[in-house]
């Protein structure tokens, strides 16, 4: 097996797929990618059983062939490299691999491409299109709130929910939960809901691409492709929890708030919360919101006062810092609104002003105050 | 007919009430060592022979008597030191009863000499058997002597009661070390059949304690400090290494006073709580000093019991003082790993006996082992600790290093559980705030943070170690995060403050019948934990918060988990339910071996271990925390 390459070209397409490389795994042969030649076709892929990812790029090709390549020592030295012409030379009997450039010679030891666990294939059944700019919008702004509760494997990935015009992304840990929808899709056919894993769609956001991008589905597969490189990913076989039944409608107190004001507010009041419990206590009554924190186990408390805009009843509730400050940094609004009910009801943030064909609900759990 | 009763010759009445008052040798070092200490003596020097049966005298340098009183002092109920019922009530001298020499001058040749610093000559008086046999003058410097000889030589039976000559040097050893420990400013000078067992010259507590036992016990204790405006306990308590198998150092002393009494010892005992391994008792040493108007002395003839006005808040004082103690001291134990090389060994014993500058060489070192005082020694004891530890595998070194952590200021301290009485509310500085010590020292910004925010690693999931000034510490994350949550439920019982995390997703949990009547009867306490659960009816509970400390991945799980554990220490009948479901949900709860922590998490996890009252055992009595010290380190790398 032999090729030419420009090194810039190789690390681009390598550092597509590397990331899914595991660093550490029980298959050592995960922690390698697959090469394959076929003419001046060079195909990289990489996989960590549930999710896979390949890309293709041109090369000068001279003698066909496959191997897995160690993934890290290979980035390194291409890394490593100035933008130089490098021959990739691999002796498939012994598994080495030499790559040759003008003024060096490095040689390391692959495994035989046997070795190297198949990759599902994908029947393409249905698909839509996205645009890589939306498409990484939506699972940033719903991934960190994933549950990491193996126990529950549902709400360890993505729910997305692809419908008529829409595309619905939804994600949950059973203390806050992100619905993002998604208007403006071109009419699809694809009609369906799919939990992705977590990982396959944070691959997924540092990969897409400006413009088009596709999303098709199997039955058991999802698969995403942008331009050269494509990402496959088992979907997670279990029904969704019923999210919408938990949403309230009929939460009536409305508190609008400059976002960044309160999310530094927030931030710094949480630093005087329990390290434990991140407890913090939000008081609201006419136009003031009151943000306040006492750390009961090594003394320290902090409060802090906040012009808004309310207007109904007296409230205090409470909330885990990190889950109010985790969704505050997750909104991009100017002003944003809470929908809230009682003490130990879900309260719901919004913002004040929805993007276009955008409709973004995030919704926390409160920590029920004592005395 | 002639009446049956009649009234006892003077001599047969006064060897009966004798038999009260001296019941040994000891006994009567006891008493004239008291005498001596009322009567100011700075210089106190004990002479036996024979273990004091043949032969016993004590010599003060005290303000003496004149020639009247010394003959009265020999009188039954003849004392100075009291004169009303009134004076009965506050009583601030050792004695009271004005008996003491009368009774001994009943059943032993007495000689007194004493004299008072202005008069001309002393005095020599001798009785025996209570009759005058000689009252001369004598030149002498000021001060008193008196001279005990063959005790019981006119009551055989009493003497064939004695003890072997061991038993009874013994007890006078116990007399005069407990004297020694309770007047540090007093010089003490002790012999045995003319061989010197102790001269201790006047110091402080503390030195008076190094003295007595040496450098290296003294330096296994942790000082104890407490004042109220009621009463106050000064002294020292062993850290649990140096527990004995017996109770023989364990030192009460109320105004100065040796006593024994049941209730504070139980105090004491209880407070090392699981600090200590089954049947081994702590060392102390504790005076507790109150107004003697609170007490009752004159309860028994030896003078060795005391009745409080208030016994059981005196208990709770003392638990919650050595309690907070423990808690505030480093008591981690230091690793010390078996050495095979036996050269070490040798060595390590050597350390154990080498004798202390201020004792007398051959005192209990074995070379010279003199079977009369071996129970006095202290080295005798701790070579039987270190060869009892040597038969284990790993040495867990009988010394915990310096205080690791500047925690020991109490005023940095989560007070202790026990709250005192209203009149025991402490004078000085109350211990309330509640902040954590490392925080306090980074805001001090001069001392070094004790664990260096970056020395900290998690290995194997399961320990977190990290670099403390004298070595590097061990932390077993489980067990910590269990004494954590333990002390935080307990508290959540007394304050009611659980923090609930509400669920979006309500939790259906189906229970079997007898489990789902456990959770009707805890819903009170597991309410005051955080669990917010709504009984359904059919056996079915609805979980719909969780307490904020249960980890992701935990939710589901805990309820059923608490109720498990909880029946798998239902036999234990002895720990009432809120103690057992808090250890049952600390247990529970807590972070396990194999779960990944960051930084944070770690760093957090040690700063509440340490704001524990009792960071170094769980509440199942693990040990939570080992230490290897650089000196450890460095002998293993053959680097001493
Ligand atoms: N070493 C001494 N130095 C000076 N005075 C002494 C000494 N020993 C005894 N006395 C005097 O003799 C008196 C009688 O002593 P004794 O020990 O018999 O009675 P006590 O000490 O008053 O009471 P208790 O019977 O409780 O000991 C004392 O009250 C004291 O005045
Ligand atoms: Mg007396």
């Amino acid at each position: 097996m032999k090729f030419t390459v420009a090194c810039s070209e190789l690390q681009k397409a390598l550092s597509k797929v590397n990331g899914v490389v595991p660093s550490k795994s029980t298959l050592p042969i995960l922690e390698n990618i697959l090469f394959s030649l076929s003419k001046n076709m060079l195909k990289l892929v990489a996989t960590d059983l549930e999710v896979s990812m390949s890309a293709t790029i041109e090369v000068r090709g001279s003698e066909d062939g496959t191997i897995a390549v160690p993934a890290k020592r290979l980035m390194e030295t291409i890394r490593a490299l100035p933008d130089v012409q490098l021959v990739f030379h691999a002796d498939l009997s012994a598994n080495k691999i030499k790559m040759i450039t003008e003024t060096g010679e490095y040689i390391l030891m692959g495994e035989s491409s046997e070795e190297f666990p198949s990759i599902p294939q994908f029947k393409v059944e249905d698909k839509i299109v996205l645009q890589g700019d939306m498409l990484r919008r939506m699972i940033n702004r719903t991934i960190f709130s994933v549950s990491t509760d193996e126990l529950r494997p549902a709400m360890t990935g993505v729910l997305l929910q692809v419908k008529e015009n829409e595309l619905r992304a939804v994600t949950t840990d059973g203390h806050r939960l992100v619905r993002i929808n998604y208007t403006g899709l071109k009419t699809s056919k694809l009609k369906r809901d799919i939990i992705v894993p977590a990982k396959a769609l944070s691959l997924v956001a540092k990969s897409a691409e400006e413009g088009d991008n596709t999303l098709s589905v199997d039955s058991t597969h999802v698969q995403f492709t942008f331009g050269n490189t494509t990402l496959t990913s088992r979907v997670i076989e279990e029904s969704y929890p019923n999210y919408e039944s938990v949403i309230p409608l009929d939460n009536e107190k409305t508190l609008t708030v400059n976002k960044d004001l309160l999310l530094a507010s927030a931030r710094r009041v949480a630093l005087y919360s329990s390290s434990t419990t991140h407890q913090i206590r939000c008081s609201m009554k006419k136009n003031e919101l009151k943000i306040a924190a006492e750390d009961a186990d090594f003394g320290g408390e902090a409060k802090e006062k906040i012009a808004c805009s309310y207007t109904a009843d007296e409230l205090e509730i409470g909330f885990n810092s990190t889950y109010l400050i985790d969704i505050l940094s997750h909104i991009d609004s100017d002003e944003i609104e809470f929908k809230l009910s009682t003490a130990v009801r879900a309260a719901i943030i919004t913002p004040a002003k929805q993007k276009p064909n955008e409709d973004v609900l995030m919704l926390v759990m409160p920590m029920r105050l004592n005395a | 007919m002639p009446s049956k009763i009649h009234i006892l010759q003077p001599d047969l009445a006064n060897k009966i009430a004798a038999g009260e008052v001296v019941q040994r040798p000891a006994s009567v070092v006891k008493e004239l060592v008291e005498n001596s200490l009322d009567a100011y003596a700075t210089k106190i020097s004990v002479i036996v022979k024979e273990a004091g049966k043949s032969f016993l005298q004590v010599i003060d340098d005290g303000e003496g008597l004149s020639s009247e009183d010394a003959l009265l002092a020999f009188q039954r109920h003849a004392t100075s030191k009291i004169a009303t019922s009134e004076d009965l009530e506050a009583i601030t001298t050792l004695g009271f009863r004005g008996e003491a020499l009368a009774s001994i001058a009943a059943v032993a040749q007495v000689e007194m000499r004493t004299r008072q610093e202005h008069d001309d000559t002393g005095t020599l008086i001798r009785i025996e058997g209570n009759e005058l046999k000689e009252n001369t003058k004598t030149g002498m410097e000021r001060g008193t002597s008196i001279t005990v000889k063959n005790l019981f030589y006119n009551t055989p039976a009493r003497r064939n009661f004695l003890k072997t000559r061991t038993t009874e040097l013994k007890n006078i050893s116990d007399v005069v070390t407990r004297m020694a420990i309770a007047y540090p400013e007093v010089a003490w000078f002790y012999t045995s059949d003319d061989e010197p067992l102790l001269d201790l010259k006047p110091t402080s507590p503390e030195g008076r304690l190094k003295d007595l036992f040496g450098e290296r016990q003294f330096e296994g204790l942790v000082k104890v400090h407490e004042k109220t405006e009621y009463l106050s306990m000064d002294g020292f308590i062993g850290k649990p290494n140096f527990a004995r198998k017996s109770r023989v150092e364990q030192y009460l002393f109320i105004n100065r006073r040796f006593i024994v009494n049941k209730a504070i010892n139980h105090a004491v005992f209880h407070a090392y709580e699981h600090l200590l391994v089954k049947g081994m008792f702590p060392f102390y040493t504790l005076n507790i000093s109150l107004d003697p108007r609170h007490i009752d002395v004159n309860v028994h003839p030896s003078k060795m019991e005391v009745k409080f006005e208030n016994e059981s808040n005196i208990y709770r004082f003392v638990l919650s003082v050595i309690r907070r103690t423990l808690g505030a001291n480093d008591l981690i134990p230091d690793l010390t790993f078996k050495s095979d090389e036996t050269f070490t060994q040798f060595e390590e014993r050597l350390r154990f006996s080498q004798p202390s500058p201020n004792r007398i060489q051959p005192f209990g070192s074995p070379s010279a082992a003199t079977p009369n005082v071996s129970r006095l020694s202290p080295q005798d004891s701790f070579a039987e600790v270190a060869s009892s530890m040597e038969a284990d595998h790993i040495d867990l070194d009988q010394l915990f290093g310096k205080v690791e952590r500047r925690i020991a200021d109490d005023s940095m301290r989560r007070d202790g559980e026990v709250t005192f009485p209203a009149d025991f509310k402490t004078s000085g500085t109350a211990p309330q705030s509640r902040i954590v010590p490392h925080q306090a020292l980074r805001a001090a910004g001069e001392q070094e943070p004790v664990i260096e925010t970056r020395a900290i690693w998690q290995i194997h999931n399961k320990y977190i170690l990290s670099q403390v000034r004298t070595g590097l510490l061990i932390v077993d994350q489980h067990v910590a995060h269990e004494r954590i949550l333990y002390e935080k439920i307990l508290a959540n019982f007394e304050n009611s403050l659980p923090t609930t995390q509400q669920l979006l997703f309500p939790h259906t949990v189906e229970l079997n019948a007898s489990d789902y009547s456990l959770v009707k009867e805890l819903a009170p306490h597991l309410e005051k934990i955080g669990f917010d659960i709504k009984l359904f009816g059919k056996n079915t509970v609805v979980l719909e918060g969780i307490p904020a400390d249960v980890r992701i991945g935990n939710e589901t799980k805990i309820l059923q988990d608490v109720l498990d554990e909880f029946k798998n220490n239902e036999h234990n009948q002895t720990i009432d339910a809120r103690d057992k479901i808090a250890k049952s949900f600390a247990c529970k709860a807590a972070i396990k071996a194999g779960d990944k922590l960051n930084t944070t998490e770690m760093i957090v996890l040690i700063d509440q271990l340490f704001a524990t009252s009792m960071p170094y055992v769980c509440p199942h009595g693990r040990p939570v925390v080992v230490k290897i010290s650089v000196e450890e380190l460095d002998r293993r790398f053959g680097r001493t």
